[in-house]
């Protein structure tokens, strides 16, 4: 998938724990792990926005768009 | 749980057929339905030997009458202190009506051939008058009891209601086919017995054994796919309050398809088979009973199992879909 995310990375550089973030954004951690390996299929804009407000960054530190489409199993 | 309920269905089946042992050859019933009348009967003679027996007897005898026909009554009003009145409660005070009335029949049974029925005053037809009068109370229980529960689960089910929907569903499906078991497998055990008694001693050949074994079994193989049938709803609805929205349920409705289908298959096949069987051994039969047998029942079940098990599928996608979604 063309859509890179770098959750780990801002937690690192904010000081915050998974955990953390997961009792702050009310997700689970197993949902939080699915959506850093980048396995997730969508994520809901009030996922985005609470990730966010609680790490004080832009959606764009967190996904980015490398510009390489591959096309996923399930889609062919 | 099901392999149980399998376990059970199949006492109960056994336990039928030895009833139908002792119904026809010791207590020498000539008809499997008289068996629906025996309660009450017993109940009629057992207080018609007390009220005669002595006066004291005579009291007890009134009062357990009495205590018996009011019953309904009783019930209603411990629903009525409870506040739990609803619209089919009406059926009970007409049950206890009609029970004061039927056991007074059936304590004075020769009464019932001048009070009842004109066209069939003789004395021989009361067994059968007996039968109409029971057959007339189980309806009127039966229709409290289903109005009852429809009335209970009128609407459609929101949020955890449809987990307590499913199970009363499921618990109404296996009371429900353990009757069916129960008396099924009494009514056409008891016929086998009275049709070997009539062809067997009549014209004593081992072909009209065989002839009478190879029925009674085309007659039960439809009835136990109805079974399995029945109980893989069971299966079924208790996969929708354990395993909503998971592989489990899909399966379950899968397998009911699967069983479903079979059902409409040993049907219509047993249908063919009992039909050529009769045309072969016509010259040895008294009556002959040709069927023509559309097994809608089981052939509706099947297709609504199918559409189900490709619903839950969808919703099992889906579901798993929404999952991915954070």
């Amino acid at each position: 998938m063309a859509i890179k995310v770098h959750l780990e990375e801002i937690l690192k550089e904010k000081n915050m724990t998974s955990k953390e973030l997961c009792k702050l954004v009310d997700i689970t951690e197993a949902n939080l792990s699915v959506l850093r390996s980048g396995k997730a299929k969508g994520v809901r804009f009030s996922t985005v926005n609470k990730i966010c407000c609680y790490l004080q960054c832009d959606v764009g530190d967190i996904l980015t768009c490398d510009g390489i489409l591959e096309v996923e199993d399930d889609e062919e | 749980m099901i392999k149980k309920l399998k376990f059970l269905f199949v006492m109960e089946g056994v336990l039928s057929f030895c009833l139908a042992i002792l119904m026809f050859y010791v207590v020498g019933l000539s008809n499997s339905l008289f068996i629906l009348s025996m309660p009450f009967d017993l109940i009629g003679k057992g207080l018609r030997w007390l009220s005669l027996s002595s006066s004291v007897g005579n009291i007890t005898a009134l009062l357990l009458y009495v205590v018996l026909s009011m019953t309904p009554l009783a019930y209603l009003t411990v629903r009525v202190i409870r506040h739990k009145l609803s619209k089919p409660d009406i059926l009970l005070p007409i049950l206890s009506i009609f029970s004061f009335f039927m056991m007074y029949e059936f304590i004075n049974p020769q009464l019932m051939t001048n009070r009842a029925f004109n066209f069939l005053s003789d004395a021989t037809f009361i067994p059968m008058i007996k039968l109409s009068f029971s057959f007339i109370f189980y309806t009127l229980l039966i229709a409290y009891l289903i109005l009852n529960l429809i009335s209970h689960h009128s609407d459609i089910p929101q949020d955890n209601k449809l987990g307590n929907l499913c199970i009363s569903l499921s618990r109404i499906l296996i009371i429900l086919s353990g009757l069916y078991t129960f008396l099924i497998s009494y009514f056409i055990s008891f016929e086998l017995f009275k049709n070997v008694d009539l062809y067997f001693g009549e014209n004593r050949k081992s072909i009209n054994l065989y002839y009478l074994i190879i029925d009674y079994i085309l007659e039960a193989l439809p009835i136990l796919f109805t079974i399995l049938t029945l109980i893989s709803g069971v299966a079924l609805l208790l996969a929708m309050v354990t395993d909503h929205m998971k592989e489990n349920e899909f399966l379950a409705a899968k397998r009911m398809s699967t069983i479903s289908k079979q059902a409409v298959y040993v049907t219509v096949l047993s249908n063919i088979a009992s039909n050529a069987l009769q045309f072969v051994f016509s010259n040895l039969l008294n009556d002959i009973d040709y069927n023509l047998d559309l097994s809608l029942t089981p052939l509706v079940i099947a297709f609504l199992a199918m559409i189900i098990s490709g619903y839950f599928k969808e919703s099992m996608e889906l579901f798993e879909d929404n999952n991915m979604i954070i």
